[in-house]
Order: structure tokens, then sequence, then C-alpha cells
């Protein structure tokens, strides 16, 4: 009952990470709610398969994960004519718009090919290590650290990261956070 | 032998790819600070409450 009980408090606070992790990688609010409810419904089913002691968030990223790539598979043709429709108007909008924001970065995010995406979601923002991510990917850790280099390559290309010009917009930024006394 | 074979092909792949620090470290604040709010976003109540549900359903389970 203890285990149970503290099999709960785990899910509890496994929820908001959970949570950023089914938005960033579907894309869609509605829908990463789907999948957050699900996994934790499979985590409680499969509660017994969970080894106490062990990385209780990892164990559910992977069930999220799972989760998301079967539903992904299901509905690949329709995925890839939204990614194609949606690298158009991105690529529109890149070159119209040099100020890069939150909401731009989120767009350069979602046209990353999943893996890609999933493996730097993991990595730089998760806080899990290449060999965590590659038990929770089941793929060898050389096969993440490539997923998260060219995600991040796609990335600067996409944001048009790559010289000293836009090192004045972080100045800009930092020197509003100072004024802001942050 | 295959495996070590495959292995120092995504090795190789790494090299080729390894970006710039000043870029990779600017990509990895944006990154940050996208996941930030995601993960200062409200719980749904629903998450919480179907927890507590499935807890006391448990808890009676037990008891019977």
């Amino acid at each position: 009952m203890n285990d149970r009980a503290e099999f709960t408090a785990g899910l509890m606070k496994a929820l908001p990470s959970l949570r950023a992790f089914a938005i960033s990688l579907s894309g869609r609010a509605e829908r990463a709610d789907d999948l957050v409810q699900d996994t934790l419904m499979r985590a409680w089913a499969n509660a017994d398969s969970f080894q106490p002691g062990t990385n209780l968030n990892a164990w559910l990223f992977t069930i999220l994960r799972n989760l998301f790539h079967s539903e992904y598979r299901k509905r690949r043709r329709e995925v890839q004519d939204e990614d194609g429709a949606y690298a158009a108007r991105l690529s529109v909008q890149a070159s119209q718009d040099a100020h890069l924001d939150v909401q731009d970065f989120r767009l350069a995010l979602e046209s990353l090919p999943p893996d890609q995406r999933e493996a730097l979601l993991l990595v730089g923002a998760s806080g899990f290590s290449y060999e965590e991510a590659a038990e929770i990917c089941q793929c060898a850790v050389g096969t993440i650290k490539s997923r998260v280099n060219r995600a991040r390559t796609k990335l600067a290309e996409i944001l048009s990261i790559d010289g000293p010009e836009d090192l004045s917009a972080d100045a800009r930024s930092r020197s509003v956070t100072a004024q802001s006394g942050a | 032998m295959k495996r070590k074979q495959a292995s120092a092909e995504v090795e190789n792949l790494d090299e080729e790819l390894q970006i710039d620090e000043h870029i990779q470290r600017r990509i990895g604040t944006k990154l940050r600070s996208y996941y930030d709010e995601l993960l200062n976003e409200p719980i749904p109540e629903k998450f919480v409450e179907l927890l507590v549900k499935l807890d006391e359903k448990e808890r009676q389970e037990g008891q019977s």
C-alpha cells in the first residue's frame, strides 16, 4: 500500500513534465492531454512492472513516447501532409520576420522530424542524460547523439542562427531583463 | 562486427554535424525558455481527479 501511495505521489509530481513533453511532442494541447491521460491509465495498470527505486520519470516518458508513436504511425499520411504545409508556411514567416520569439521556436521545433524532436526534448529540455534518452527511445546512445545534433543544426538553419547579427537581439533581451530587475 | 561499423558511422556523422558552440548555446537557451513556459502551465484538474479516483478504487479493492 505504501508503495502504491508513493507511486501515486510520483505520478502527481511527474504531471508537469509529462504534459510539457506531450505538448511539445505532439504540437497540439488537446491531443497532448489525451496522451497524458492514456499514459497515467497505462502506468497505473502496469504499476507492478515498475521497480521502485528506479527512474519513474524515465519509465513514464517511455510509456508516453510509445503511445505517441503508435498513434503517429496510424496517422502518418495525415501528419506528413500537415508537416509539408506547415514547413512552407514557416519558411515564409522566417524570412519576413527577423524577430524570433518563443512562438517562432515552437513552430521550428514542430517542423523537425519526430525522432529528432523527441531526442532534443529529452536531452535538451527534460533533463535526461543521453543514456537515459537512448533507453526511453529504445535505441543506441550514438543514435540519440546524432539525432540531437541534427535537430540543433536544423533549428539553427530554420531560425537563421548563424552569425553575430543575432547577438544584438540577445543583448537587447538581456538589458530588458536587467531593467526589470530579474 | 556489424554493430561496430554502424556506431563508427554514427560517430563520423556526429563530427560532421558538430555545430558551433555559440549556436548550440543559443538554441539551448531558446529551447529552455520555450519549455519552461510549458512546465509552468497549470495542470488540468482532470488529471489530479483521475489519480485520486484510481487511488480510491485501489484502497477499496484492498479492503474488500
